[in-house]
């Protein structure tokens, strides 16, 4: 602990001596700059962006604006032109495309005129026709203004781990840039290959304490039987006959009270010992938590009770 | 197993060059592959009488030195792990990704991804490689602006998990595609693993299997207004051998998010399986990140229960979750540098059992602090230091990595090493595990990458009997990846490009 903060610490005085001030907000006074009350004074975008079809985009300087925003005919009004920075079209140029009315990129199909925006890409796809799914940068049509795809500024800090709240209502907007590839990449069922990133380099020492905890729902990815068992098998962990194991060797009388650690760590238990190596006592034993909802369950499938109460299953047969 | 797997590569690599005369058609292949060598001492169940057990001074049961467990009765057995023999893996894993279009029909496509893996060394001991030839995707789509259909096996990502199906999807989106109406049916897979229910590499260890797969069906409806998007799902499950139709699963779920204003969210869903009337995994998080996003910070409430299928037994034993209050705080003081902090507190709910044992822990805490810097050039440097106070199992860490960009084209060189104190409960196998490596990925043209690794796990057992043996094992590992496809770097324009009169001479 005390290197890591020492460490900390380090990094932190070396980021202060070694660095600047922190970055100006990409393109902040673009996305302010409300092209559509400016509608009826300019007819043409390239009053204002008269160079845009050389190299860069050209925003006009500050002084045009206190033509009007004076304090006098308009309020004074606080703008810069934006610094060239990081644009996301990094590939682009619009020197090098051929000229086409600026609306057909940077207005909305259908929009009223001058609701100005960043490149519409559903705009660029209609003549770049990505006729299936397209791929991810650089291996697709995208690369003709991405070199690498932008990220959206929700794709911050760990966002591989937290990106779940905001894909799982709307998957359609994760399509805008990924293909189902790209989900599958780590969200594959039992990937017999790593995932590139997302467990740690010594997991194979980390995990057994993540999964008892439950704290990274192993089950999502893997399956406890064709992933887990199989390896534990292989490794001498599981056996057929639940007393004939020497894995909970720290507590003599685990199997007489193993209730409470099982039901919060039921996966766990799973991925090493079979549904018969439980039965062999629990069918004698009742496993039931007073809120087991029996009838529920036998109504919806009755064979899980066959397992221990055969054909007599309470409430009926099956 | 081995002549299997070299087949399915000829055949990776003949679909490779058929697919590329192939020139009025737009295809992409992607292929990765992957290989690991490792070696690591093996452990052994063994068994004595328990007339041949000693007790020790702590008043523990021991047999030679090794901490045993025995049955009830002088006349028991007692069961305890020695050293076995080395194991030793090589897993040879490639994944194929291809995707053809420009069929003569605008939106169609098809897709396939698909592994073949197997493990080289005579003992095998790597997961998940059986069978050899595994199909995770396979599917014609027809997509336009109202509608997307999909044919063939797919998976679906949902709250509820990863539902692979082989039949059919339906999309319709309507009102600008802010309504999304949603079904699918067919055959189910195994969940979390790209087999069926009645493969046997899905049950490894002889467990109750069904004896056909089941049907599946689902649907629901999503919605995109201005900012407030929502997602809901019904998916069910009917096992096929059944004639009444019993349920393998019914389960829902919602999504919503809203984002009221620029850079403040509230997300959250819940998941509820109808099957045993039961709320599953549920959260909800606010967030907020500051106009300059140089800090995003968020914090919720979430809950986590596990699900099984209705025709496992798993469901009677009564899982309960455990409910989270968690935050985390993600700031950039400075150009490249990254300070994060996460944390979480949870509580599981009354088991209702009886503890004979003494205490078992129900609750715990977990927290994170890291550091990335890529202030430097060619370098960036990050750490992590964590803990994760759990129940039944507690662990405390760190790893470091720094990266270098040489000024050589195309090369990415990584150090990174770690360390792990990982008591656990009910077990003498306290562990401290320091781990260590060099990877090295190279890209020598666009379409092919190279990755190479080499990895050392020192593992120390503090058990305070004989079977503290070692588990230190040399990992190294070798990773390709191929492209082949129609080039997008020099497209051809769209025909309508053509029609504009200055157009013509861009092509």
């Amino acid at each position: 602990m005390k290197t890591m903060m020492t460490l900390a610490v380090g990094v932190v005085i070396a980021a202060v001596a070694g660095t600047g001030p922190a970055p100006a907000p990409e393109l902040a006074s673009q996305g302010q700059f409300p092209h559509e009350r400016h509608a009826a004074l300019f007819t043409s975008c390239t009053m204002c962006h008269s160079g845009v079809t050389g190299e860069g985009a050209v925003y006009p300087a500050a002084s045009m604006c206190a033509g009007c925003h004076n304090g006098q005919i308009q309020p004074v009004v606080e703008y810069e032109p934006p610094t060239a920075g990081a644009y996301a079209a990094d590939n682009f140029s619009h020197a090098a495309h051929p000229p086409i009315d600026c609306a057909a990129c940077h207005q909305a199909a259908g929009a009223p005129a001058m609701t100005v925006q960043r490149a519409v890409v559903d705009n660029c796809l209609s003549c770049h026709g990505i006729e299936a799914e397209h791929q991810a940068a650089p291996q697709s049509p995208c690369s003709l203004c991405h070199q690498a795809a932008p990220k959206p500024a929700s794709h911050i800090g760990l966002w591989v781990q937290e990106h779940a709240a905001v894909a799982a209502p709307a998957p359609e907007a994760c399509a805008s840039c990924h293909v189902r590839a790209d989900c599958l990449a780590c969200h594959r069922p039992g990937g017999a290959d790593p995932a590139p990133g997302y467990h740690q380099a010594d997991y194979v020492a980390a995990h057994p304490a993540e999964a008892w905890s439950q704290s990274a729902q192993c089950s999502s990815c893997h399956n406890p039987g064709q992933f887990c068992q199989d390896c534990h098998q292989t490794a001498g962990l599981t056996s057929d006959e639940i007393r004939s194991t020497g894995y909970h060797d720290g507590q003599q009388s685990f199997n007489a009270g193993h209730g409470q650690a099982a039901r919060q760590s039921l996966e766990s238990c799973v991925a090493c010992h079979t549904e018969s190596s439980c039965v062999s006592c629990h069918r004698s034993v009742s496993p039931h938590g007073p809120d087991f909802n029996a009838e529920r369950l036998r109504s919806r499938n009755p064979q899980a009770c066959t397992v221990c109460h055969g054909t007599a299953v309470p409430g009926g047969s099956p | 197993m081995k002549r299997s797997f070299v087949r399915v590569l000829v055949a990776a690599g003949a679909l490779a060059l058929w697919t590329a005369p192939a020139l009025a058609q737009g295809y992409q292949v992607r292929l990765d592959t992957w290989f690991q060598s490792v070696a690591y001492q093996g452990w052994q169940l063994d068994s004595v009488p328990f007339a041949s057990v000693d007790t020790n001074s702590s008043g523990g049961l021991e047999y030679n030195g090794y901490a045993v467990r025995c049955g009830q009765g002088a006349t028991s057995t007692c069961y305890y792990y020695t050293e076995g023999g080395k194991r030793q893996g090589a897993p040879l894993v490639s994944t194929l990704d291809a995707a053809l279009w420009g069929l003569g029909v605008q939106g169609l496509s098809f897709r396939l991804k698909a592994r073949a893996g197997t493990d080289l060394s005579s003992t095998t001991v790597w997961p998940a490689v059986d069978p050899t030839m595994q199909l995770l995707e396979a599917y014609g789509e027809y997509k336009n602006k109202f509608l997307t259909v999909l044919l063939g096996r797919f998976h679906e990502p949902s709250r509820i998990g990863y539902i692979g199906v082989d039949g059919a999807k339906a999309d319709l989106y309507l009102f600008d595609r802010r309504l999304e109406l949603f079904g699918y049916g067919g055959w189910g897979m195994t969940p979390g693993a790209p087999l069926v229910v009645t493969s046997q590499y899905a049950n490894p260890l002889d467990q109750y299997q069904p004896t056909e797969r089941q049907y599946v069906l689902g649907g629901g409806l999503g919605w995109r207004l201005k900012g407030f998007e929502g997602r809901w799902l019904y998916h069910r499950e009917i096992d096929a051998a059944s004639s009444a139709n019993y349920l393998f699963a019914e389960r829902t779920a919602l999504d919503l998010a809203w984002y009221p204003k620029r850079g403040i969210s509230l997300t959250g869903g819940v998941e509820y399986d109808i099957g045993q009337a039961v709320v599953g995994t549920a959260d909800v998080t606010a967030g907020y990140t500051t106009p300059k996003r140089n800090l995003r910070a968020s914090a919720g409430w979430r809950r986590y229960r596990p699900n099984f299928p209705l025709w496992q037994i798993w469901n009677s034993f009564d899982p309960v979750g455990y409910n989270a209050g968690f935050g985390s705080v993600y700031w950039w003081p400075l150009r490249g540098l990254e300070l994060r902090g996460r944390g979480e507190i949870f509580k599981y709910e009354d088991a209702n059992a009886t503890d004979r044992f003494g205490t078992v822990e129900d609750d715990g805490w977990r927290g994170l602090f890291g550091v990335t810097y890529s202030g430097i050039q060619q370098w960036r440097f990050d750490g992590n230091y964590w803990v994760d106070k759990g129940t039944g199992s507690t662990q405390v860490g760190w790893d470091l990595r720094a990266t270098w960009v040489p000024p050589l084209p195309d090369l990415v060189l990584t150090a990174h090493g770690g360390r792990i104190s990982r008591p656990m409960e009910y077990r003498y196998n306290d562990v401290e595990a320091l781990n260590g490596g060099l990877r090295a990925d190279y890209t020598p043209m666009a379409d092919v990458k190279v990755m190479a690794e080499a990895r050392y796990l020192w593992e120390k057992r503090k058990r305070p009997d004989a079977a503290a043996f070692k588990w230190d094992q040399w990992r190294f590992n070798f990773g390709l990846t191929l492209y082949f496809g129609s080039s997008p770097d020099t497209p051809t324009l769209h025909p309508s490009i053509l029609l504009i009169p200055e157009a013509r001479s861009a092509k």
